[in-house]
């Protein structure tokens, strides 16, 4: 099943009766989600994710644009005829009955003659319940069980009528840190198995890299880009973009085009071959935390002493397979950040010393405009 | 500082330290000393003011011809209950009580629920309906027996507001008040109705608002009819506060008398209103008063008629509890 948003917005009416100003939380989406993929809407909290999760249901109506499932346009049809399964964020397992009757609660809303009999409902349950392996846990109750298997049981609950669309609001948000990387696999695996189209929201960048075909990074609303994991951690589009995916996160530092130079206060940290033909400007200069390098010295040391781009020596963390140098710099865009640099941990930087330099990797360094916050580079 | 740290230190190692039998049993009687010295002041005054006239109750329900100036009695036997179970005022008031507690708990927590469903859906004037719904609960019995007495009354002068309602309906006049029995008994109901309603509204509008929204929108996912919904999720998630509600409804309607008094007057015999309570105050104060052994008696009939409703109710509500 395709999903097609054609200018879909969804506006509400500000919470704070005196600003007529109405809160945009869906943007004019327009874009297609492919058959039988998992898809992670990606954003911070309140960038309206949630709410383009309710109109892919019908929890919401749109304000503006149309949806089609396929060729369908399901933008009038209510929420009990989309044929759509959701997760919600807390799971919302009906605490009264045990988990069969849990599952097997959508098939007894079917009517006509795709009504079941309890047999057929029985059988459907328990497959449903084989696909998340909880089929031993058949007759407890919702408050028996821990969060993961509340989890899998919601899963299974929106599985059982085998939805042309499946639905997870922050899946993960309520687990803890180990069950967290085991359920994302789970989510993964059980996709994989069911080809069921699916749509994951979180404001967790590392849950949506992991297990994501694609992701959709939103901001107040608005799509910032669209694209494969690797694609959009690569090549951000935009300032935003490269500051809200990866960790540690983003370097980021004021800078200037000048001449063809890339430059950093004093210092020219690339040149020609790397900025071209962009018009000199002040801008951003974004540089993941494994962008930097060092280069060995006359002594055939990586004692961090030289390089293109020199910053204050912070503290040398040891992290076994790597080692993150934090580091001060005068021209961060925030003042006062502290800057991490990931390098190999066969260096031999000296933790005393006050100054670091390295080099970099330019394909690990973005440059964005000042004043549109655009990628230029 | 330093002491206080030490202090904790050497408490903490004589408990976790090597703790032989004798020392920790010791221990053990302390605190359940402790315990039982907190709960003294209540243990006292339930002791006077419900344990011991319980007792003494009971011990008046067996004394024959008890007279409680003298403090003399002519025997001990089952004297009393015979008495009071065949007084036909008191088979009068058995009655009326049954009546009304049949009729009225039902309908009320039905009619209540039905309130309750309606302000939970309504989202303008959410406020001042509900304001409107429980005014009742804060309003004097006698005042609004008073105004329902008025309301339904038929004198010379006139026939009241209901009988000038009725008289459009080319209907009546019926005397409420001084006419037939199922005409009084109607008016009782209407009124014991009328008083428990707004708490039980109360009760059940945040039952209801209680239940989180979000099994709603996950029903409705699932394609659930609205009346499924009802069915399956908002009933079972409220039932717990339903079967609270009916099991004090059935203790209070039991206990009624004052919103009989309200209406009927204190001579609640010659109006045939009487109630199990009516005729408990009535043997101790009425004008046939004097007799408490009777009273006795017709309290513990009362007694063990509510204790067996409130249990069978409970065994009910356990068997269908949801957690």
């Amino acid at each position: 099943m395709k999903i097609r948003f054609e200018g879909l917005t969804k506006r509400f009416p500000n919470r704070n009766k005196k600003i007529k100003a109405e809160v945009v939380a869906v943007d004019h989406f327009t874009f297609e989600i492919p058959d039988g993929k998992l898809v992670g809407l990606l954003g911070p909290s309140g960038c309206g994710k949630s709410t383009a999760l309710n109109l892919i249901c019908g929890l919401e109506t749109p304000t503006e644009g149309r949806i089609y499932f396929d060729d369908d346009d399901v933008t009038d049809i209510p929420a009990e005829n989309r044929g759509v399964g959701m997760v919600f964020q807390s799971y919302a397992l009906y605490p009264h009955l045990n988990v069969r009757k849990n599952i097997m609660f959508p098939l007894q809303n079917l009517k006509g003659e795709q009504k079941m009999t309890k047999e057929q409902m029985e059988a459907k349950a328990l497959e449903a319940a084989k696909i998340v392996q909880i089929e031993e846990l058949m007759d407890r109750k919702p408050n028996e069980m821990s969060g993961g298997q509340q989890q899998r049981v919601a899963i299974a609950r929106a599985l059982v009528k085998m939805p042309r669309v499946l639905l997870l609001d922050e899946p993960l948000s309520n687990l803890d840190a180990r069950l967290r990387i085991q359920t994302r696999e789970e989510i993964k695996r059980i996709q994989n198995e069911t080809k069921i189209t699916t749509v994951f929201v979180t404001h967790d960048q590392e849950e949506a890299m992991s297990i994501s075909d694609l992701i959709v990074v939103m901001k107040d609303g608005a799509i910032h880009q669209i694209g494969k994991p690797q694609e959009v951690y690569d090549q951000p589009t935009n300032l935003f973009v490269a500051k809200f995916l990866g960790t540690p996160p983003i370097n980021v530092f004021t800078g200037r085009i000048e001449g063809g130079k890339l430059c950093i206060g004093q210092e020219e940290i690339l040149g020609k071959d790397y900025v071209k033909d962009t018009s000199d400007q002040e801008v951003y200069i974004g540089i993941r935390p494994e962008g930097f390098v060092l280069r060995e010295g006359k002594d055939g040391r990586l004692d961090g002493k030289n390089g293109v781009f020199s910053a204050s020596l912070l503290a040398v963390e040891v992290m076994g397979r790597d080692t993150s140098v934090v580091f001060s710099h005068s021209m961060s865009e925030i003042e006062g950040t502290r800057h991490r640099a990931i390098v190999s941990s066969d260096n031999q930087i000296d933790p005393e010393s006050q100054i670091v330099s390295f080099d970099l990797n330019p394909k690990k360094v973005f440059v964005f405009s000042k004043e549109s916050q655009e990628r230029l580079i | 500082m330093s002491a206080h740290v030490d202090n904790q230190e050497s408490g903490r190692s004589s408990i976790t330290g090597k703790p032989t039998y004798r020392k920790s049993s010791t221990l053990t009687k302390l605190k359940s000393l402790k315990a039982w010295l907190y709960l003294l002041p209540a243990l006292l005054f339930l002791g006077i003011f419900m344990v011991y006239p319980l007792i003494d109750v009971l011990i008046y329900s067996f004394e024959e011809g008890y007279n409680s100036a003298s403090q003399t009695s002519f025997g001990t036997g089952w004297f009393n209950y015979a008495y009071v179970l065949h007084d036909p005022y008191f088979l009068q008031a058995v009655k009326n009580t049954f009546i009304i507690v049949i009729i009225t708990v039902p309908l009320s927590t039905l009619l209540a629920l039905l309130i309750s469903l309606g302000l939970n859906s309504i989202k303008k004037l959410k406020e001042v309906f509900q304001t409107i719904f429980f005014l009742p609960y804060v309003t004097n019995t006698l005042a609004v027996g008073l105004v329902f007495m008025i309301m339904f009354k038929k004198t010379p002068y006139t026939d009241g507001l209901i009988n000038m309602i009725l008289a459009v309906f080319k209907t009546g006049p019926i005397d409420f008040i001084d006419g037939p029995y199922w005409a009084k008994m109607f008016v009782m109901c209407f009124y014991t109705i009328w008083v428990v309603l707004p708490f039980k509204v109360l009760i059940l509008t945040s039952a209801l608002a209680s239940v989180d929204e979000v099994y709603y929108k996950a029903a409705r996912i699932d394609g659930t009819s609205r009346f499924r919904q009802f069915t399956h999720i908002t009933l079972p998630m409220i039932s717990p506060m339903i079967f609270y509600l009916v099991i004090t409804g059935f203790i209070g309607a039991f206990k009624a008398y004052s919103d009989e008094v309200a209406i009927f007057g204190t001579n609640l015999n010659s109006a045939g209103m009487n109630t199990i309570v009516g005729y408990v105050y009535d043997m101790l104060y009425g004008d046939s008063g004097g007799y408490p052994s009777y009273a006795a008696a017709a309290a513990l009939i009362l007694f063990a008629i509510v204790f067996t409703i409130t249990v069978v109710n409970l065994l009910i509500s356990k068997k269908t509890s949801i957690r």
